[in-house]
């Protein structure tokens, strides 16, 4: 009865969570036998019932499960961008439900039934997307059950001293100084205006110092166990292979704690790199540790004037981003650990290579860091920048700007797109 | 004749009781009459000869023909049946009593009429006794008069004609066109992995596609995300696994000498005949669509079922279903 008692006020607590009911079990864009059984586990699960029947039980939970593997193939079925984002928020719904159904039929209240319930949450916010009048139930969801973690006192703590803000091996220093490339001009915390006039309407890349003083990451983040306590059982994506044109490169959901044993702590095994992912919508504690840079408002056009991108970047030391170019203007801000990056503008393009086809058009082929002057020869021809971006400092890379981008340390970065 | 079915039955659509048949069940017994069945997410249609029969829920609706089914093929939504006048009716599951015709194809003359069908979640395709085809409504360049089977997966379309050619097209993200890449193609285009091997029947899952040669070899490629195509090997680990397929792979049973009978896929499934009338399987099994044990997912072809005392006629599936047609 204890277990009992305990999950039910969770559910109570989660439900509470809920700004629209009717939002959450409405999904005219399934079939509609589906969306009932939806509907119908959503009611199963907030229902006070004295003594649920087990077999009952074990059947509202292969419902929900139909619903939402009936929606994954959905959700593979076309391109990612082609699926109607209705479909996308049907699976979140889903999501949340399931979560509230795994509390309801349970018989032991504990971690691993949280851990369980969150695993489900996160696979709703990685997969689906946001309601609209409920937007922000499964971030609020699953802040609730990583406390409840915590609370039921499984210590998630990994025994690891902190990340040191050491000095740089000189070794890279040297290696850095001898490159036979252009540095990327520093410019000490710009004034707005500064900024705009100087590089951001000439589209020239800059270093910009001392411009994240006041960001609480900075410190916090140097911990580990301070990320773990925080998102330790999130579940989050992770590329593996040493970078994305890699022919064994893979993608793995896995959780944080499960990333920074394996690939962050531990040298051994593959690189894997948590990259290019909005954490901060998916774990809103971690985006009260940074600051948007004001640069980031500054835009040609005036109309659009909305929040940037944000993506996290955390790895161990080795990771790599191939050449590319992005389709927005860049603020890389190195929270902590030491980036390399190579860059080129965009007039010269036609001296790197770059892949064939719509999937692989912003990537080149030629490696900056040891490229391949037999294979690619125009090469020579290209102006190469260079900039050794270490901790606290801000990269400004224009848009359409070609980059290169190694983790000399380990490392986290935050990107804002815009 | 009669039908043994396995998987998902949540929506009652295989006129059985409980939500999952764990075991292969005869079902559809009190028709005897029934040609074909097709079984879908939430509904099984069957093809009475002159009608179609939908059973969904515990209700059954009957549709009328203007002549003798010939062909039935259903999405999640839909059933589309085909008559041998070239008849196509269209049911919608969300407004069942509103059956309409479509029509609207461009026909080269009045003479022409559809005598094939088939059809999945982004795809319609019809085949006319001339030799065309139609991606509904659209008329496509490809030409072959000698075509004898249609089979569509999720998103991609495989042709066999009756050299024992295979083409394909449609989308081609996850390997499921076979032509050693992930482009997509809108015209039917040769599957150059099997040009040589006389193909006697092709299958397509929901992103996998299967093709069995006249001398009994399977082939598979495309998505193996739950390994659908068997390409595991005994007690290797799932991450070992490879995801995508982009080409034709044959398949190796433990003895060299059996032959395969008959193939089909379900969603993310595929079953097999084997000579020795033992039905194989691999791919997803989480609704029992394989066999009645608890593993998710079956990585390399694992015996299921026994079927000697069974002469089998048809091996089907729905998305998470495996259907036996036997006579």
């Amino acid at each position: 009865m204890f277990a009992a008692s305990e999950a039910e006020s969770l559910i109570r607590r989660l439900t509470n969570l809920i700004k629209s009911q009717e939002e959450l079990i409405t999904h005219t864009n399934v079939i509609s036998s589906v969306s009932q059984t939806l509907q119908r586990c959503f009611f199963y699960s907030i229902r006070n019932d004295e003594a649920p029947s087990a077999t009952e039980n074990a059947k509202k939970l292969f419902e929900i499960e139909s619903v939402l593997d009936y929606v994954q193939d959905e959700l593979n079925t076309g391109h990612w961008s082609e699926v109607p984002v209705p479909t996308r928020s049907c699976f979140t719904a889903a999501s949340f439900i399931k979560c509230l159904l795994l509390l309801k039929l349970t018989t032991t209240f504990d971690a691993k039934l949280l851990k369980q319930c969150l695993k489900c949450l996160d696979l709703g916010l990685l997969l689906g997307a946001p309601l609209i009048e409920n937007c922000e139930l499964l971030t609020e969801a699953a802040k609730r059950l990583s406390e409840e973690i915590n609370r039921v006192g499984e210590d998630s703590g990994i025994h690891s001293s902190k990340t040191n803000k050491r000095k740089l091996s000189n070794d890279y220093k040297v290696h850095f100084e001898k490159l036979c490339a252009i540095e990327v001009d520093g410019i000490e915390c710009p004034s707005l205006e500064q900024f705009h006039r100087e590089y951001f309407s000439t589209q020239i890349p800059v270093k910009l110092k001392g411009c994240m003083e006041h960001w609480p990451a900075t410190n916090k983040w140097l911990d580990v166990n301070y990320l773990l306590h925080i998102a330790g059982d999130r579940t989050v994506p992770v590329e593996i292979g040493s970078h994305y044109v890699d022919e064994n490169w893979t993608q793995k959901l896995m959780t944080l704690k499960d990333f920074i044993k394996k690939h962050y702590l531990d040298n051994d095994s593959d690189i894997g790199y948590l990259a290019q992912h909005n954490l901060f919508d998916q774990i809103t504690e971690l985006k009260e540790d940074i600051r948007i840079p004001e640069y980031c408002c500054l835009s040609e056009d005036t109309e659009n004037d909305t929040e940037p991108d944000i993506n996290a970047w955390f790895g161990p030391k080795g990771t790599v981003s191939p050449l590319h170019h992005d389709p927005k203007n860049n603020i890389l801000a190195q929270v902590y650990g030491t980036k390399q990056l190579l860059l080129f503008s965009p007039k010269d393009s036609s001296y790197l290579y770059p892949h064939e086809g719509k999937l692989l058009f912003n990537t080149a082929q030629v490696d900056p860091s040891c490229p391949d002057l037999v294979k690619h020869p125009q090469f020579v021809k290209a102006k190469m920048y260079k900039c050794l971006l270490e901790p606290g400092e801000m990269l400004f890379i224009p848009m359409k700007w070609w980059h290169h981008v190694t983790a000399l340390e380990k490392s986290f970065s935050v990107s804002f797109w815009w | 004749m009669k039908f043994l079915c396995n998987g998902f039955n949540l929506y009652g659509q295989l006129a059985s009781p409980g939500y999952l048949l764990e075991k292969f069940t005869p079902v559809f017994g009190g028709y005897t009459t029934v040609k074909d069945i097709c079984v879908g997410h939430t509904f099984s249609a069957l093809n009475l000869g002159k009608s179609c029969k939908i059973i969904t829920n515990g209700t059954e609706n009957d549709f009328g023909s203007s002549g003798e089914v010939i062909k039935m093929c259903t999405n999640d939504v839909r059933l589309v049946f085909l008559d041998d006048n070239g008849k196509l009716i269209k049911i919608n599951l969300e407004d069942i009593d509103n059956p309409s015709e479509i029509s609207g194809m461009l026909l080269m003359d009045s003479n022409e009429k559809i005598v094939n069908i088939s059809c999945s979640s982004k795809l319609a395709v019809a085949y006319s006794d001339k030799g065309s085809l139609f991606n509904i409504p659209h008329k496509l360049d490809f030409m072959n008069e000698y075509i004898i089977d249609i089979q569509c997966g999720k998103e991609h379309c495989l042709l066999l004609d009756e050299h024992g050619n295979v083409y394909t097209f449609g989308r081609g993200s996850r390997g499921q066109l076979g032509h050693g890449q992930l482009e997509d193609e809108l015209e039917p285009k040769q599957v150059d992995g099997l040009a040589g091997i006389k193909i006697t029947q092709i299958a397509a899952g929901g992103w996998h596609s299967c093709a069995l040669s006249k001398d009994g070899d399977l082939y598979t490629w495309g998505w193996n995300g739950n390994g659908q195509l068997g390409l595991g090997i005994d007690g290797e680990p799932e991450e070992a696994s490879i995801s995508v397929m982009a080409s034709p792979r044959v398949i190796d049973f433990v003895d060299s000498q059996t032959n395969v009978m008959k193939i089909a896929c379900g969603g993310r499934h595929t079953i097999v005949l084997l000579d020795d009338n033992r039905l194989y399987g691999c791919g997803w099994n989480k609704y029992k669509q394989l066999n009645n044990q608890d593993q998710e997912n079956v990585y390399t072809f694992t015996y299921i079922h026994d079927l000697s005392n069974e002469e089998v006629l048809q091996l089907k599936c729905g998305p998470w279903n495996s259907v036996i047609l036997c006579k």
